[in-house]
C-alpha cells in the first residue's frame, strides 16, 4: 500500500504541468489527501504518502532547477519501489537470529516479511514449527500456512479462538504490521490486540516485524482513535446463513428456538479490519534500521519530519 | 658445572624462562588397534586431539618453552606440532619437539632428555594427554615456597580428590598415596591395580615416627601433572633400573634411606585434571568436557582455530554448518562437529559425533564416540563405542557396547557386532609373539615395523581374508586380539579389560565380593585356607606349635621331634629361624613357675637338645637367645625364668659363651618390644650370670 | 619495535588471553581492547578512513569472536570506530565550511547537548554535504545527518548512488587525522581510567541518611558508589551472599571495612528481606539495547523481589557496558561455567547420573531496573536507545 501511494504520486509528477514550486507541492498535498480518503483503511498508505511528501519538501529546499527536481524526484520514487522488496530482505536477515532451533513460533493473518522471515530462517536450517491464527474476516491465515507448507515448514492453522489455547506451547509471536504509529504502537489486522495481550499474560516475547516506511505519523490514544474508525465497516457476510444453519439444528433439539430469533436484521454488527496494539505490549520491533524497542520509533519518526 | 654458577643459574632462570616437558607417547597398549595409526595425544577428545589440552593448560600456566619427547609416530607428532596454531610466532612459548625412538620406557626417555642438558631449573613434567584447567603456575608457586622450606623437596605432584568408582578414575591403575596430613609431604606410595588385588603394603615404622599425622588415601585421581626439580632427570640417569615414574620412581625415592628426597602432594580442590589413561577413562573425560566441570576448556570456548561451536541448552554443542533433520532427537550431552548430516528420525545421546559425518535415517546413537568423516547408513544402532575416522557402516548394522573400530573399518550390510569387538585394517600378526614374548616394548615397536609392513603386503594381496560372518559381505577389517591375554600376564589382560570402553561395573561385582570376603578371612581365624603368603607362614606356626605340643605329651625323643619339625619346615619352605621362634615359647611354657628353678632345669635338659637341633651357627644362637629373652620380656613371673634357662642351655651346650657375649652387648638386648624395664632387668641378671659363668670356666 | 608483526603478535595475544579467560572482567577487558586498538592505529598504515575502519573492524571482529560473552570487547570496537567517523566528519566539515564561507560555527563534539544541535545544525549541514557530494542537487546524505545512515529517509534517497557515496564518502585521502584520532582514543582510555570515581561523584543524589540499601555480588562500581557516599552518609546496606561464588561475602567484608553498617544474607531470604529495602543498587556485567542487563546469577532474583515490594532498583554502570545488541536469546550471552562450586566433583555416583549446571549470568528484563546511573548521569532504561545512538553507529552493530 505506501509503495502504491508513492508509485501514484510519482505518476503525478510525471504528468504533473505545475510551474512553480508552491504549485508543485500543493497539487501533490491534494493528491495524497485524495488517496488517502478513497480508501477505508488509509494507514499504510498515509505512511507512504506522508513519507514521498516530506521527501519532496525537504528535497525542493535547497534546489534551485525545478525541472532537474523533479526528474530527482521521480527517479528517487522508482528506486524506493524497487528498494522495497530488498528491504523486507534485510530485515528477515535481521529477524532470524530471534528464532531459535527447535522453537515454535505463533503468527498472525499473513505478512509478507513475516513469510520472508521464516522461509529465510528454514534456510538457516533452523528447525523449528509455526502456528498461524485463521485471522477472520480475511482468513489470510490459510494464505500463510500454506506457503509455509510449501517451503517445508510445519504450519498449524488454529483459530483466532485458540490462542489463549496454543500460547503455552510458544516460545515466540511474530507479527507484521499495516502501520507503526509514533508512540511504537502497531496497527495491524484485527486480532493482533488480542493476540499481545494473550502472549504478555504468558510472558512470551511478541515481536513486530516491520518495513520502515510504513511508520506513521499517529498517535492513537485508544482502539477508537484510528482514522480507521468506522464501526460497521463490513458485514458479515455468513451471519445470515450460519444462523439458518444453527437454527436448523436447534429445531431437532429440545430447546426449540424459534427461528425470528435469529433474525439477523436486530443485531447490531461490528466488524473493523484492524486494531491498534499499544506498544507496552511489544517486545521488539524488527525493522531494516535495526532492531528497536518502540520507544526507539519515536526517535526515527522525529530524524524524519523534525 | 661449578655449584655457585647453577645456583644463580637457576635464580635468573626461575623468572626468565618456565620450562615443560610433555611425554607424548603412553608405552602402554590401552588404545590398541586404534594406536597403530595415531599416536595417543593425537586421538580427539571432543573433537580436538588430546595434546591441544596438555598445550592449553601449559599455556595458560605461562610455560615458555616446551619439550614434547616422542617416540612413536614421531613424525606425526611433529607434523601436527610444526602446522599447529603452537608454531606459530604469537605462540605463547617456544615448542620444541625431541624424538627418542629407542627409549623403551618413561625412565628411558627422561635419561635422554637429562643427556641434552636442556633443563635447566624446575620443571612441569606432564603427560601428552592430560585434560586440565589447573593454574600450574599457582601449582609452581606453591612447589617453590614448599622448597623454599624443605631443601630437600624434588617433586610436587598433582591429585585430584574423588570418590572410588568415580567415573574419571581409571579401574585398572589407582595409586595409595601417604600422606602427611599437614604439610602434604607423600610419605609412601604404592600403586595399586585391580588386577591382583594388593591385600597389604609394607610400610616403614619410620614414616608414624617421624609424622604425627598420616594419611592413607585411594580417593585421589593421579592427574600425571609434576612439578620436578631439575634433579629428578639426575636421579633418573644415577637409577637406570627406573622405568615408571611413580611405580619406580616415586616408590623408589620415597622408600631410600640414602637419598632423602622427599616428594609432595598437591591436591586439587576447585580445578579439573584429569589423564586420559584407557578408554573406560576416556569415555569419562569427555563426558566431563561436555558437562563443563574443564571449563573455560569447553567445546564452545572455540580455542581451536577453526572451530565455531555453540552451547545449547541440554549440554548440546553444536557448530556452524550441520544440518539436523526436523525429526532428528538431540539429547544430552552431545556434540556435533561441522559438515555432518543428519537425516530423518534420528537419535543421539551421550556422544561425539565428528566432522563431516553422514547419518542415515532411523539411526540410533548412545554414548559413542564416532571420529570424523564416517558414515553411517540407515537403519544402523551404535552403543558406547568408539568409531575411528573413515569408518563405514552399511545399513543395518548394530554395533553392541564397547566395541572399537579403528581407521577405515567398513561392517555390514545387516550385521551385529558382538560387544567389546575390537577391528582393524591392520592385519594381527600372531605368530611374532613366539619369537618375541620377552621384552614388551621390543614388540610393541616391532609391532609398529610389522604394521607398516602388513600395509605394504595387503597393498598387494587384496582383502583375502576378512571374515565375512563378522564384518559382513562389503566388510573390511581385521578381528584384533589383546595379545597380552595369551601370553603370561593374566592380570594385566584383566586389567585392560576393566579399562575397555563400557566395561560395566555390575562385571565387576563378583570380584569385588571375592576380594571383600578374603579381607574378613584373614583378620578372623584360618578357616579358609588361603594360597597367599602371610597365611601360610600362620598356619605353618600353628602346626609347629602342635607338633611340639604332640612331642611334649606323647613323650617322643629329641630325634623323632626334630625329624618332624624339619618335614614341615621343608613342606612349608620357612626358615629355621621361624621354626625356633614357635618351638622356644613352647618348650618354655612347659617350665612350672611355682618350683621355677627345678623345672627349668628338668624341661629344659629334656628337651634344650630341640633347640639345639634348630641352631647351628654362633648368629643362630645369638637369635634363639633374643627369642628367650622376648618371650621372657613378656611378663615379670617369665623374667625369672631367663636365668636359670640361659644357664642349662649352656650347660647343655645348646648355646656357647661367643654367643651369649654377642648378645650381651647387642644393643638391642638392652630393650624392644614389650616392657623395657624388664629388658634391662634381664640384662643386668645376666651381666652377673655370665661374668660368674666366664669365670668359672 | 613496533612493525606490523609486533602488532599481530599482540593482536593474537590479546585474542588468546580473551579465549583462555586470562583477562576477564568488563572493566579491564575494555581498557585492553582501547590500549590495542590505540595501537593499531597509531602504527598501522592507513591514508584513507574506510582503510583504518576496516583495519579496526578486522581487529575487533577477531576479539569479538575470542570472547563473545565479553560485551564490553564490541563496544569499545563501536565506540572506537564510531569515534574515527566523527574525527573524519567533523574534518570534512570543517574544511567545507570555511569553503562555503558560511561558517555558522557548529562543532557537535559535545554529545550531550546534540538535542540542541540537531535542531540547529540539520539545514545548514546536509547543505555543505549537497556540495561536497558530486551526485547533484537534491540528494540527502544521511549518514551525515544525525550521524545515522540508516534512516528512513535512506530509503528514499536515490539508493544506488547513495550507498555507492555512503563508501566513497570515506575514501578521501587525508593524512593529518592521525594525531586527532589517537587524542580521541587517549580520551575515551581516560574516560574509562576515571569511569569509577564519575559514577561514584553521583552517589550523594542517589543515597539519603538512614537508608536501608540491598545489594547483591561484587561490582567495583558500586563498591566506590556506596563507599562515597558513606563518607557524608549513614546508611546500611544489605548484601545478598550470591552462591555459588559467594561474590557477596567479598563485597560485605570491603564495604564493613569501610564503616558501613553491613548484613550478609543468603540468596533465599532476599524476599523476606526485600520489604524493609528502600532501594537496590547494583551493579552489572552488561546492559543490552533493550534496557536489559546481563548480570550475575540471582539478579533477576532480586530484581523480581523488589518488583513485587514496588523498591527502586538502580543499576550503577559505566557507559562502556552498554551493549547495541538485543536479547534475541537470553541464553546466547549466558556462560555456564564449571559445575564444581554446586556440587563437588569427587561426588562420583551422583555426577554421573545428575546433569549439573552452573550458570554464570542472569538476564534481568529492562521493566525491572527503574534507572542506569552511568559516568554521563542517570537515565530511565527506556532512553537507553538514545545513548546507543550517540555512542555507536548502526553500521557497526554487526561487527
Amino acid at each position: 500500500m505506501p509503495i502504491a501511494a508513492i508509485e501514484s504520486l510519482v505518476e503525478l509528477i510525471k504528468h504533473s504541468k505545475a510551474t512553480t514550486l508552491s504549485e508543485f507541492m500543493e497539487s501533490l498535498k491534494d493528491a495524497s489527501q485524495k488517496l488517502k480518503s478513497s480508501v477505508r483503511n488509509s494507514i499504510s498508505l498515509s505512511a507512504g504518502a506522508d513519507l514521498f511528501l516530506r521527501f519532496v519538501t525537504r528535497t525542493s529546499h535547497d534546489v534551485t532547477n525545478f525541472e532537474a527536481c523533479k526528474e530527482h524526484l521521480m527517479n528517487s520514487g522508482k528506486v524506493l519501489v524497487e528498494k522495497a522488496v530488498a528491504v523486507r530482505h534485510k530485515i528477515a536477515e535481521l529477524g532470524v537470529q530471534f528464532i531459535k532451533d527447535d522453537a515454535t513460533i505463533l503468527i498472525h493473518s499473513y505478512s509478507r516479511v513475516v513469510m520472508l522471515l521464516l522461509q529465510q530462517a528454514a534456510a538457516h536450517k533452523i528447525r523449528f514449527n509455526v502456528y498461524v491464527t485463521e485471522s477472520r474476516p480475511t482468513s489470510l491465515g490459510i494464505k500463510s500456512a500454506k506457503i509455509l507448507c510449501k517451503a517445508g515448514i510445519p504450519a498449524t492453522i488454529i483459530l483466532d479462538t485458540a490462542v489463549g489455547y496454543v500460547i503455552d506451547k510458544v516460545d515466540a509471536v511474530f507479527v507484521g504490521a499495516e502501520g507503526v504509529v509514533e508512540n511504537g504502537g502497531l496497527i495491524n489486522a484485527i486480532g493482533t490486540y488480542q493476540l499481545a495481550v494473550v502472549a504478555k499474560a504468558a510472558n512470551k516475547p511478541f515481536y513486530a516485524v516491520i518495513e520502515s516506511y510504513k511508520f506513521v505519523r499517529l498517535f492513537p490514544l485508544n482502539q477508537y482513535d484510528l482514522p480507521t474508525h468506522t464501526s460497521d465497516l463490513l458485514a458479515f457476510p455468513d451471519l445470515e446463513s450460519r444462523c439458518y444453519q444453527e437454527s436448523q439444528i436447534g429445531e431437532n433439539s429440545e430447546q426449540n428456538i424459534k427461528e425470528e430469533d435469529y433474525d439477523v436484521e436486530n443485531f447490531v454488527a461490528r466488524n473493523p479490519t484492524v486494531d491498534y496494539t499499544p506498544p507496552e505490549y511489544i517486545t521488539l520491533l524488527c525493522t531494516d534500521l535495526g532492531v528497536l524497542t518502540p520507544s526507539g520509533v519515536s526517535d526515527e519518526l522525529i530524524k524524519l519530519y523534525l | 658445572m661449578a655449584p655457585t654458577t647453577k645456583s644463580t643459574g637457576k635464580n635468573i632462570e626461575a623468572e626468565t624462562a618456565l620450562q615443560a616437558v610433555v611425554l607424548a607417547d603412553s608405552f602402554n597398549e590401552r588404545f590398541r588397534p586404534i594406536t597403530l595409526d595415531m599416536p595417543r595425544c593425537l586421538l580427539p577428545l571432543c573433537n580436538t586431539p588430546l595434546i591441544e589440552y596438555t598445550l592449553e593448560c601449559l599455556a595458560v600456566a605461562g610455560v615458555q618453552e616446551v619439550y614434547i619427547l616422542c617416540r612413536a609416530h614421531s613424525e606425526k607428532i611433529k607434523n601436527y606440532i610444526s602446522t599447529s596454531k603452537w608454531n606459530r610466532s604469537h605462540s605463547p612459548f617456544k615448542i620444541i619437539p625431541i624424538v627418542t625412538p629407542e627409549a623403551r620406557s618413561i625412565g628411558d626417555v627422561l635419561r635422554e632428555l637429562d643427556a641434552k642438558q636442556l633443563i635447566s631449573s624446575d620443571f612441569i613434567l606432564i603427560s601428552g594427554d592430560v585434560v586440565s584447567n589447573i593454574h600450574l603456575d599457582k601449582i609452581l608457586d606453591a612447589h617453590r615456597t614448599r622448597k623454599n622450606i624443605d631443601k630437600n623437596l624434588i617433586m610436587t605432584m598433582v591429585v585430584k580428590e574423588a570418590s572410588p568408582f568415580h567415573r574419571t578414575r581409571s579401574l585398572g591403575e589407582s595409586s595409595i598415596f601417604v600422606l602427611d596430613g599437614k604439610t602434604q609431604e607423600c610419605v609412601h606410595y604404592e600403586s595399586a591395580e585391580l588386577y591382583p588385588h594388593k591385600r597389604n603394603m609394607i610400610m616403614d615404622m619410620e614414616v608414624f615416627e617421624k609424622h604425627s599425622n598420616v594419611q592413607i588415601r585411594n580417593d585421589f585421581v593421579d592427574c600425571q601433572i609434576d612439578i620436578c626439580s631439575i634433579e629428578v632427570l639426575a636421579l633418573f640417569t644415577e637409577n637406570f633400573d627406573y622405568q615408571d615414574i611413580r611405580k619406580d620412581f616415586v616408590y623408589g625415592i620415597l622408600t631410600s634411606d640414602l637419598l632423602g628426597k622427599t616428594i609432595y602432594c598437591h591436591i586439587v580442590k576447585d580445578a579439573y585434571a584429569a589423564r586420559v589413561r584407557d578408554l573406560q577413562t576416556y569415555d569419562a573425560i569427555s563426558k566431563d568436557v561436555l558437562s563443563r566441570w574443564t571449563y573455560p576448556i569447553v567445546p564452545d570456548s572455540n580455542l581451536q582455530e577453526g572451530d565455531s561451536y555453540e552451547y545449547m541448552r541440554g549440554q548440546i554443542y553444536k557448530e556452524q554448518n550441520v544440518s539436523l533433520s526436523r525429526s532428528c532427537v538431540l539429547g544430552e550431552k552431545v556434540i556435533i562437529g561441522s559438515g555432518t548430516e543428519i537425516a530423518e528420525n534420528v537419535k543421539i545421546t551421550n556422544s561425539v559425533i565428528g566432522r563431516r559425518v553422514n547419518i542415515g535415517p532411523n539411526v540410533k546413537i548412545d554414548g559413542a564416540y564416532i571420529w570424523d568423516n564416517v558414515t553411517i547408513n540407515a537403519n544402523c544402532s551404535i552403543s558406547r563405542s568408539i568409531l575411528a575416522n573413515n569408518v563405514v557402516l552399511e545399513e543395518n548394522v548394530i554395533v553392541n557396547k564397547g566395541c572399537l573400530l579403528s581407521y577405515n573399518v567398513i561392517i555390514g550390510p545387516k550385521i551385529t557386532l558382538p560387544s567389546y569387538t575390537k577391528l582393524t585394517r591392520h592385519k594381527q600378526n600372531l605368530d611374532y609373539d613366539d619369537y618375541d614374548t620377552k621384552d614388551k616394548e621390543d614388540k610393541e615397536i616391532n609391532q609398529l615395523l610389522h604394521a607398516q609392513n602388513i600395509k605394504l603386503v595387503k597393498d598387494n594381496q587384496k582383502d583375502d581374508s576378512y571374515d565375512i560372518k563378522l564384518i559382513g559381505e562389503n566388510g573390511k577389517g581385521h578381528i584384533w586380539n589383546d595379545e597380552t591375554s595369551d601370553v603370561e600376564d593374566d592380570d594385566e589382560a584383566k586389567n585392560i579389560k576393566v579399562t575397555t570402553l563400557a566395561y560395566d561395573l555390575s562385571n565387576l561385582s563378583f570380584t569385588d565380593d571375592e576380594s571383600t570376603a578374603s579381607v574378613i578371612s584373614e583378620g578372623s581365624s584360618d578357616e579358609e585356607s588361603d594360597s597367599d603368603e602371610p597365611s601360610n607362614l600362620e598356619i605353618f606356626s600353628k602346626e609347629v606349635a602342635q607338633t611340639v605340643e604332640r612331642a611334649f605329651s606323647e613323650g617322643h625323643t629329641i630325634e623323632i621331634a626334630s625329624l618332624e619339625l624339619n618335614t614341615l619346615r621343608m613342606a612349608s619352605n620357612t626358615s629355621f629361624r621361624d621354626t625356633r621362634i614357635v618351638v622356644i615359647p613352647s618348650i618354655l611354657n612347659q617350665i612350672n613357675t611355682d618350683k621355677l628353678l627345678a623345672s627349668t632345669k628338668d624341661v629344659l635338659t629334656r628337651w634344650g637338645p630341640l633347640i639345639g637341633k634348630l641352631v647351628h651357627s654362633k648368629d643362630d644362637q645369638t637369635d634363639a637367645l633374643f627369642t628367650l629373652q622376648k618371650y621372657c620380656a613378656k611378663t615379670d613371673i617369665n623374667s625369672k625364668i631367663f636365668a636359670p634357662s640361659l644357664r642349662t642351655l649352656y650347660e647343655i651346650d645348646v648355646i656357647e659363651e661367643d654367643a651369649i657375649l654377642e648378645w650381651y652387648y647387642d644393643e638391642r638386648s638392652k630393650g624392644g618390644v614389650g616392657k623395657p624395664e624388664i629388658y634391662s632387668k634381664i640384662h643386668d641378671v645376666v651381666y652377673f650370670d655370665s661374668t660368674l659363668l666366664i669365670l668359672a670356666l | 619495535m613496533t612493525g606490523p608483526r609486533d602488532l599481530n603478535a599482540q593482536i593474537e595475544s590479546l585474542v588468546n588471553r580473551l579465549r583462555r579467560r586470562q583477562v576477564v572482567g568488563s572493566w579491564s577487558v575494555s581498557l585492553e581492547t582501547a590500549l590495542l586498538l590505540r595501537q593499531v592505529v597509531s602504527v598501522a598504515r592507513w591514508n584513507q578512513v574506510n582503510v583504518l575502519i576496516n583495519l579496526v573492524k578486522d581487529v575487533g571482529g577477531k576479539l569479538v569472536m575470542a570472547q563473545p560473552r565479553e560485551l564490553a570487547v564490541g563496544n569499545i570496537v563501536r565506540r572506537v570506530l564510531r569515534l574515527i567517523r566523527d574525527v573524519y566528519n567533523s574534518e570534512v566539515s570543517n574544511s567545507n565550511t570555511n569553503l562555503t564561507s558560511t561558517s555558522e560555527e557548529v562543532e557537535d563534539d559535545d554529545k550531550d547537548y546534540e538535542d540542541d544541535n540537531v535542531i540547529k545544525s540539520p539545514p545548514q549541514k546536509s547543505k555543505t554535504y549537497d556540495l561536497q557530494s558530486y551526485s547533484g542537487p537534491g540528494s540527502i546524505i544521511s549518514s551525515s545527518f544525525f550521524s545515522s545512515s540508516a534512516s528512513m529517509i535512506n530509503l528514499l534517497g536515490d539508493g544506488s548512488v547513495s550507498g555507492k557515496e555512503a563508501s566513497l564518502d570515506y575514501d578521501r585521502k587525508c593524512y593529518n587525522l592521525k594525531p586527532t584520532i589517537i587524542s580521541e582514543l587517549q580520551e575515551l582510555i581516560n574516560e574509562l581510567e576515571n569511569m569509577y570515581v564519575n559514577i561514584a561523584d553521583q552517589a550523594m543524589e542517589h543515597i539519603h541518611s538512614n537508608e536501608i540499601i540491598m545489594t547483591v555480588g561484587k561490582s567495583r562500581t558500586v563498591e566506590m558508589f556506596l563507599k562515597t557516599a558513606a563518607k557524608k552518609r549513614k546508611f546500611s546496606i544489605v548484601v545478598a551472599e550470591t552462591s555459588p561464588k559467594y561474590l557477596g561475602h567479598e563485597m560485605a567484608l570491603s564495604l564493613s571495612q569501610a564503616g558501613i553498617d553491613t548484613t550478609v544474607i543468603s540468596d533465599s531470604a532476599i524476599f523476606a528481606v526485600m520489604s524493609r529495602v528502600n532501594k537496590v543498587i547494583m551493579g552489572t556485567h552488561a546492559v543490552l539495547a533493550n534496557g536489559g542487563l546481563i548480570s550475575v546469577s540471582g539478579t533477576q532474583m532480586v530484581a523480581t523481589a523488589a518488583k513485587h515490594h514496588s523498591t527502586p532498583v538502580v543499576v550503577c554502570t559505566g557507559l562502556y557496558k552498554l551493549s547495541p545488541l538485543y536479547p534475541y536469546d537470553e541464553d546466547s550471552f549466558n556462560d555456564l561455567v564449571a559445575p564444581d562450586p554446586v556440587m563437588s566433583f569427587d561426588e562420583g555416583e551422583l555426577i554421573d547420573k545428575v546433569t549439573i549446571l552452573n550458570p554464570y549470568y542472569d538476564y534481568v528484563s529492562p521493566e525491572l531496573v527503574s534507572l542506569f546511573i552511568t559516568n554521563t548521569g542517570g537515565h530511565p532504561p527506556s532512553y537507553l536507545y538514545r545513548l546507543i545512538n550517540e555512542n555507536y553507529d548502526p553500521e557497526d552493530t554487526v561487527i
